[in-house]
């Protein structure tokens, strides 16, 4: 009714303290909730693009049993095939065929064992950031002898441009042990730790020599866009996954990861169902309150003939405007801050969760969509709160609501 | 006392109002307890996983070995250096290591393997690992009857070369002096399983990897367990006192991992704004509740001040009112959080897929009960209710008498 | 003969065993069209116990109320409110206007539960404005009008819907007697012009002195009904 409605927007105005305390408890809380999902948000997406484009790429193509055994005999022989295969895949954008196997590398002052990856120097650069991550010297350009290593090695090694190194691994086929030396051509620095200390790369043919194989170890794949990486409905995982292939997605290579981002969501959820409980209850309290200040002036209304059910959706009323304006109020403040963030972003470098090293702040990611579903949802919770008080407002029997309160 | 009793019955007086307001405490204090709980449970008990496992709570190393390892900065005079560090009281353990990382050759594969010479009955007096052995016999100095040292191996290492108990393992390194580093040795024990920190380890004695690298009576690292985590820090700063003449540096787990450290850090800064963020609601809350239960008294107070009542009798009787409904709140709010911190104390939280934080993994969240997760949240909610109840408790000792009397 | 309302054995008690407070004991009456009459007695006498229950704003412990020969105590909560609606005006002590309504609005307020189309209710809200002299005041809200104005409003409240029944409950209890006085000849005025029933609960000489009747009330029960010649 139209006069509820103005009755409504009146009464909530009369105690314009209590008014506007309400309004800031449920606007923070609301603030709160908003800040929480941009920040979770950013979180995640920052976390899977380190994890995915560093070095991982979004998926992975191995021969069935390579991943358990580390077993370098087994690997991808008919490559060739495969390259043509993924080429005529519309989802993959980019592939990177590599070697890889554990070995020792030596320099003139120290020794260490590092995984050597062999790596086709062009198709690398498409799949991963190892080409954007040199300090120093030159990408790998195809040319013998070539090895390129993480700041941390180079430092742990004492080695710097132009210095040798000796790779001693032992080869597939029979395992003799075979040494190579190197120039070290070029020196990169990742966030992550073990890519700085634990790596070496050298050339794809080089290293397939090195090894004694004529095919590759692994394929990292780069889609078209991430989440198809997380579509397990193409058809592509059913096409390259069978008994001679193994095709993972980055949530299965790193199911650590995988996890963490999905608990995540459940927090969100968590702390919405937290902050609507404390959020329900300062209000329900606030709402009785009012009511009791006004219970004369209730009496007067049942008594001059206003239907209970007419001072029901009143109250409601006044709740869902002050629902309302703290929504308003709330948007506007936790969307302040988050979009501050999202520009600034927040420091977390130092730390590591789930195997990544989070050297780029986090950067908060406004989703318009989940900001108006959770502003609606806290509104709903208020005007959820004010039916116990609005039920007992329209239960008033205007004789006792007339008595003077205590 | 009268003013006591006085607090207590006007907080009966409006049942509803003051159930919701202790609803809302008790939660709050109930929220923060069990944060508390899950933080320090869990991190305690990962921090004396991994110290006990092989970190220790402090390590001792020469020069900057800890950033940059090298086989060469090494540590001179380790067992009297040992036997120093015996002597402080706080000390349950003291062991030495070397490392040699390494390719091992088992049958017809190699890998990359990190070989750590160990004190055997040191290094099972400061960690877990004599616990780890799943097969076979834990490591002891002396050569084994086929006449070789013997040497445990990790679960993954052991597994990728198809080593077992009894079998050759060869074990090839750069020594001290520049020579290639060969030797063969009796795999006696598989220490661990396929995802702990010994993986790709393989263990040696002292004396056999003395041998196998040619070096003298050098350690690269000192671990030292104490009695508790928590010493860590200032007993690292005092020890590093007595080296000042030498290039060692003495550090403390947070230091040693220190990654795992800042991100634990990380997390506890993250839940500490959660924290102050649902208090700061309820206190909002409580606020609306005491001064409008104060306001509406407005006349009673006038009446009291009236016939004698001083100002801050009044001031005193809406704190004690605040005061009783936060501890009501408390001990509502511990009813439900003790055995819920018990249950996850003692049992926990099992994680579907360990959490890496830094490097160390969680795989179970657990709660702890104690005076800190108990007790400071009571303490911050009491307190920001006292905080909050101020501004109406001065607005009602300063009621003026008269103009009480006049309003409705 | 119809009456506008009558009371069958009304009796309304509060509290329990030892604190049984009996308000209304076997109270039996009746009173017709056009009547201008007062129930008085002492404090505590249950006059405005008597009052409250033949408006349908108390629920009695026993007994029927009959209004325009209607059992109220067996309607509905929402039939019951059309009904006061409807058929009865209320004029209380204080505190009748809704605070946040002006005067015109508060006056309204009746129709807009009624539907009434907005015409109509203009008129009549002007007419009514005229009728107890507050032309010019009708934007004006409670807290802005003096203790008589807004019992003015309230008398205007009570009687824009033409009810057959106005209960007033202390009308006058809170204004000075020549405010008390001016109000009470407007409500003479219209019980004679209009032929409306007036029902006071009061103990206020000078509504006393206009009465036609008085029933008087003594410890909940009906002591004596005395009708008069104004």
């Amino acid at each position: 009714m139209h006069l509820n409605f103005s009755l409504a927007q009146r009464n909530i105005f009369r105690n314009t303290r209590r008014t506007a305390l309400t309004i800031c408890l449920i606007a923070s809380g609301l603030a709160a909730l908003l800040f929480t999902d941009a920040f979770i948000r950013g979180m995640s997406v920052s976390m899977i693009k380190t994890s995915t484009e560093t070095f991982l790429g979004d998926a992975q193509i191995h021969h069935q049993g390579f991943r358990e055994a580390n077993d370098i005999d087994v690997y991808l022989k008919k490559n060739l095939q495969l390259y043509k295969q993924l080429e005529n895949i519309e989802q993959i954008k980019n592939y990177a065929p590599r070697v890889m196997a554990g070995a020792m590398l030596s320099s003139s002052e120290n020794v260490t064992s590092v995984i050597v990856y062999g790596v086709d120097a062009q198709k690398e650069s498409q799949v991963s950031q190892l080409k954007q991550a040199m300090i120093k010297g030159s990408y790998l350009a195809d040319k013998k002898a070539e090895i390129i290593i993480g700041d941390d090695l180079a430092d742990l090694l004492e080695v710097d441009l132009g210095d040798r190194l000796v790779i001693t691994v032992s080869q597939a086929q029979g395992g003799d042990l075979s040494q190579e030396l190197f120039r070290v051509s070029g020196i990169y620095h990742f966030a992550d730790r073990f890519m700085n200390k634990g790596l070496a790369v050298i050339n794809l043919m080089q290293g397939q020599k090195l090894l004694n194989i004529n095919g590759v170890h692994e394929i990292a794949l780069r889609f078209n866009h991430v989440q198809q990486a997380s579509d397990f409905s193409l058809k592509l995982w059913a096409d390259l996954n069978n008994t001679e292939l193994e095709t993972l997605s980055w949530r299965q290579l790193v199911p650590q990861l995988s996890s963490m981002l999905d608990m995540s969501q459940y927090s969100t959820l968590i702390v919405s169902i937290i902050m609507s409980v404390l959020v329900a209850l300062g209000l329900i309290n606030s709402m009785f309150m009012s009511i009791y200040e006004r219970h004369y002036e209730f009496g007067i209304l049942l008594a001059v003939g206003t239907r209970p059910r007419q001072l029901f959706w009143l109250i409601l009323l006044e709740g869902f405007y002050i629902g309302l304006l703290s929504v308003v109020a709330g948007v506007l403040f936790g969307g302040l801050i988050s979009y501050w963030k999202s520009v600034t972003g927040i420091d977390y470098s130092g730390t590591e969760f789930s195997g990544i090293s989070m050297s780029d702040p986090i950067y908060l990611i406004i989703d318009i969509l989940e900001f108006v579903k959770i502003s609606g949802f806290i509104l709903m919770i208020t005007v959820l709160s004010c039916v116990y008080p609005a039920f007992h407002a329209a239960r008033l029997l205007p004789s006792i609501a007339m008595r003077k309160a205590l | 006392m009268l003013i006591i009793k006085l607090a207590l019955r006007n907080i009966l007086r409006n049942r509803r109002r003051s159930v919701l307001t202790v609803l809302s405490m008790g939660g709050g204090y109930f929220m923060l307890s069990f944060m508390l709980s899950m933080t320090e449970g869990s991190y305690s008990n990962i921090i004396d996983l991994f110290t006990q496992d092989h970190t220790g709570h402090v390590q001792v190393h020469k020069g900057n070995y800890l950033d940059r390892p090298s086989l060469f900065k090494s540590i001179e005079h380790s067992s009297e250096l040992i036997d120093s560090i015996k002597k402080n009281p706080q000390v349950t353990g003291v062991t030495a290591r070397i490392y040699g990382p390494s390719l091992a050759y088992g049958k017809n594969k190699t890998f990359p393997a990190n070989v750590i010479g160990i004190n055997p009955l040191l290094e099972s007096e400061t960690t877990f690992l004599k616990e780890k052995v799943k097969q076979g016999v834990y490591l002891s100095s002396a050569i084994t009857a086929n006449g070789y040292f013997p040497a445990m191996m990790g679960k993954t290492l052991a597994k990728n070369l198809h080593l077992d108990i009894g079998d050759e393992l060869v074990l090839i390194s750069q020594g001290v002096d520049g020579s290639i580093a060969n030797d063969v040795f009796e795999v006696v024990a598989i220490v661990g399983t396929p995802e702990s920190f010994e993986r790709m380890n393989v263990y040696l004695s002292l004396d056999a990897m003395r041998q196998f690298l040619s070096m003298g009576d050098q350690v690269h690292e000192l671990a030292i367990s104490l009695k508790h985590q928590s010493l860590a820090r200032q007993f690292s700063k005092q020890l590093q006192k007595t080296y000042t003449q030498s290039d060692l540096r003495v550090e403390p787990w947070q230091q040693v991992e220190e990654v795992f450290y800042k991100s634990m850090q990380a997390d506890l800064k993250g839940n500490y704004v959660s924290m102050g963020i649902i208090i700061f609601i309820v206190s909002i809350g409580v606020l609306n509740t005491v001064l409008m239960g104060t306001l509406e008294r407005t006349r009673e107070f006038g009446v009291l001040k009236a016939i004698g009542t001083q100002p801050m009798a009044i001031f005193k009787l809406i704190m004690l009112e605040s005061f009783f409904l936060s501890v009501i709140s408390c001990l509502l709010g511990l009813v439900f959080a003790l055995p819920v911190n018990y249950w996850l104390t003692v049992v926990g939280i099992t994680m579907p897929e360990p959490i890496d934080m830094g490097g160390v993994l969680f795989e179970s969240m657990l709660g702890e009960i104690s005076w800190f997760t108990m007790g400071v949240p009571a303490l911050v909610v009491v307190s920001s209710t006292l905080l909050v109840s101020l501004f109406p408790g001065f607005k009602a000792a300063r009621i003026s008498p008269l103009q009480a009397l006049q309003a409705v | 003969m119809s009456h506008v309302i009558e009371t069958k054995n009304l009796c309304r008690s509060f509290g329990k065993g030892e604190i049984l407070v009996k308000a209304l004991d076997n109270a039996n009456l009746t009173i017709d069209k056009g009547e201008f009459t007062a129930i008085i007695g002492p404090s505590g006498s249950g006059k405005s116990t008597l009052l409250q229950l033949i408006g349908g704003l108390d629920e009695p412990t026993s007994g029927e109320v009959f209004l325009d020969n209607k059992n109220i105590s067996l309607m509905s909560g929402a039939e019951l409110s059309d009904f006061r609606r409807d058929h009865i005006g209320f004029i209380f002590q204080a505190y009748n206007l809704i605070p946040v309504l002006s005067a015109e609005e508060n006056i309204e307020y009746i129709m807009l539960l009624q539907k009434v189309p907005v015409e109509e209710r203009s008129k009549r809200v002007k007419e009514i404005l005229q009728a107890v002299g507050l032309q010019g005041k009708e934007g004006r809200r409670p807290a802005q009008l003096s203790g008589g104005q807004q019992q003015r409003v309230a008398v205007a409240r009570a009687m824009v819907s033409k009810p057959s029944l106005i209960l007033a409950d202390e009308p006058t209890a809170n204004l000075d007697s020549h405010t008390g006085a001016a109000l009470l000849d407007m409500m003479k005025e219209l019980n004679e012009k209009h032929n409306m029933t007036f029902v006071f609960s009061t103990h206020d000489p000078m509504i006393m002195q206009r009465a036609k009747r008085i029933i008087k009330l003594h410890d909940g029960r009906i002591v004596d009904d005395e009708r008069r010649s104004a």
